[in-house]
């Protein structure tokens, strides 16, 4: 532990100073996707006719998706309990299948994606449409934010160090799951 | 890191609550349940009120249930020290006023002192082409307008429900969109004839009408001949005398009278023509008929001429 900035070593509210800087970050993207989903919500009361646009979305792959989240969350999970009981390669494990979880997720929508474009719907279509695509669009920039930051933290734990930063990268990899939680119905369900 | 407590091997954080693995199996659980409630609500018959309560109670309420779980366990906030719960809850609450404080001005149209016009326009524009869909069947146009394609090869949106692609694709998609109308436009000839050629050539018929040549004067023997001949070597099976269509044109007033092939040539009932039609059937057929029908037959000059004194004397 030589040559560590010192913010890594102080905590002013007793939390270790990586996990107090991973909640600001959540607390900033509720900004972010609280926006994006609220304004969403206000423009879908007004504007019935979202539901028949929103027809068009592909539930089962949504549904698909969810699921995926949902255990590459599992995954995430069990790779901070390797940590905690300092079994880097472990860690290094089940945060590539968190990652592959990521990868699938992002293989599942871009052919949802594909599908929807060729049938017309682009992101200019119409206001519905600009929801979808932006509010997925920008969740899957986070995804692939989330496997990059991921695959460092794996390969560092991988070699025993750091773990501290599994827990960390697990809890940005749940808020993702979570902001996914709150897509799906919103965008696939509510026709 | 907190760790009070020993550790247990079976997932169980021996401090921390349910094991992941068992909130695993409850959010799957209630994921499993959040997209059945749905389903049912839009597929078994019931009120409009209690469909939305279903897919608001499953679909929504379920998904604060789970990002409860989530957060709750995955992401450990229930035992982490309560600063964090508050900065969250600060960020909620601030958003949510920020929200509430637009929120009229979106979801609404119209005010005390105001109307937002484009969108209460927009609602009524989609809902009314909705309906509009409904009732009209659905058009698939394949192919483009215009310009008009040298191939059908391409797939590309050209508009609303119109689209370019290839022929087995596009029946491909009728079948599967359930779109009732389809309009399939071939690709045009380059070298076919414009529109201007065939105006042109009808000028030229009327002008030819206008002028009309002498009536002929048949030979008898020939004609009885070509009368004969006319049902023996079969040009009866598809050219009938009174003005009905069979396969071919009517022979009916044929001498003298002009036509337009489909390469927008005139051609005139002459005795040329009528030859050069026995020898070489399918150089000049009139538009409205199908080329490669007449085989070549077996007729000699003398033969055709004998005909030709019989069909040219029909009225």
């Amino acid at each position: 532990m030589q040559g560590k900035p010192i913010a890594t070593n102080r905590s002013a509210v007793g939390i270790p100073t990586g996990k107090l800087a991973i909640w600001w970050l959540l607390a900033s993207e509720i900004v972010i996707f609280g926006g994006i989903l609220a304004a969403y919500v206000m423009h879908r009361i007004g504007h019935e006719e979202f539901g028949s646009y929103a027809s068009h979305t592909n539930t089962m792959a949504g549904a698909i998706n969810t699921f995926v989240l949902l255990t590459s969350s599992l995954f995430a999970v069990y790779a901070h309990q390797a940590a905690e009981n300092g079994d880097g390669k472990k860690a290094f494990n089940y945060l590539m299948l968190t990652i592959g979880g990521g990868a699938i997720f992002l293989v599942i929508k871009s052919m949802e994606w594909t599908h929807e474009i060729h049938l017309g719907y682009t992101l200019q279509s119409n206001a519905f449409w600009h929801f979808y695509y932006t509010a997925a669009g920008v969740h899957a920039l986070h995804v692939i934010g989330g496997m990059i930051a991921m695959g460092i933290v794996a390969f560092r734990a991988r070699a025993g160090q750091e773990l501290q930063r599994v827990e960390l990268v697990g809890i940005y990899w749940h808020f993702v799951d979570v902001v996914w939680v709150f897509l799906f119905p919103l965008l696939y369900i509510a026709k | 890191m907190a760790s009070q407590d020993s550790h247990h091997d079976d997932g169980d954080h021996g401090h921390h609550g349910p094991g992941y693995f068992k909130v695993y199996l409850i959010l799957v659980v209630l994921f499993l349940i959040s997209v059945a409630g749905p389903e049912i609500a839009y597929s078994v018959e019931m009120p409009k009120t209690a469909a939305k309560a279903l897919v608001l109670f499953t679909a929504f309420g379920i998904a604060l249930v789970k990002a409860y779980y989530v957060v709750a366990y995955f992401m450990h906030l229930k035992f982490e020290k309560k600063i964090i719960s508050y900065m969250l809850t600060v960020t909620l609450v601030f958003m949510f006023l920020f929200f509430s404080a637009v929120a009229p001005d979106v979801m609404k149209h119209e005010g005390s002192n105001w109307v937002n016009q484009a969108a209460a326009d927009e609602v009524t524009r989609a809902l009314k082409a909705e309906k509009d869909k409904l009732l009209n069947p659905k058009k698939v146009v394949i192919g483009n307008l215009e310009p008009m394609p040298k191939t059908l090869t391409s797939f590309a949106r050209t508009g609303e429900e119109k689209y370019q692609m290839p022929i087995d694709i596009a029946m491909a998609r009728v079948v599967s969109n359930g779109a009732r109308q389809v309009t399939i436009i071939v690709p045009k000839d380059p070298n076919a004839a414009t529109e201007e050629m065939f105006a042109a050539a009808e000028a030229k018929v009327i002008e030819l009408a206008a002028n009309a040549p002498a009536p002929f004067v048949p030979d008898p023997a020939k004609a009885a001949h070509g009368e004969k001949l006319y049902t023996s070597k079969t040009c009866s099976a598809c050219h009938s005398i009174d003005g009905s269509k069979i396969v071919g044109p009517s022979f009916k007033g044929f001498y003298g009278k002009a036509g337009i092939t489909d390469k927008a040539e005139v051609v005139v009932g002459n005795f040329a023509y009528f030859s050069e039609s026995i020898k070489k059937p399918s150089e000049k057929v009139v538009r409205g008929y199908a080329k490669g029908q007449m085989p070549v037959l077996p007729v000699n000059d003398e033969e055709i001429e004998a005909i030709w004194h019989y069909v040219a004397s029909l009225k």
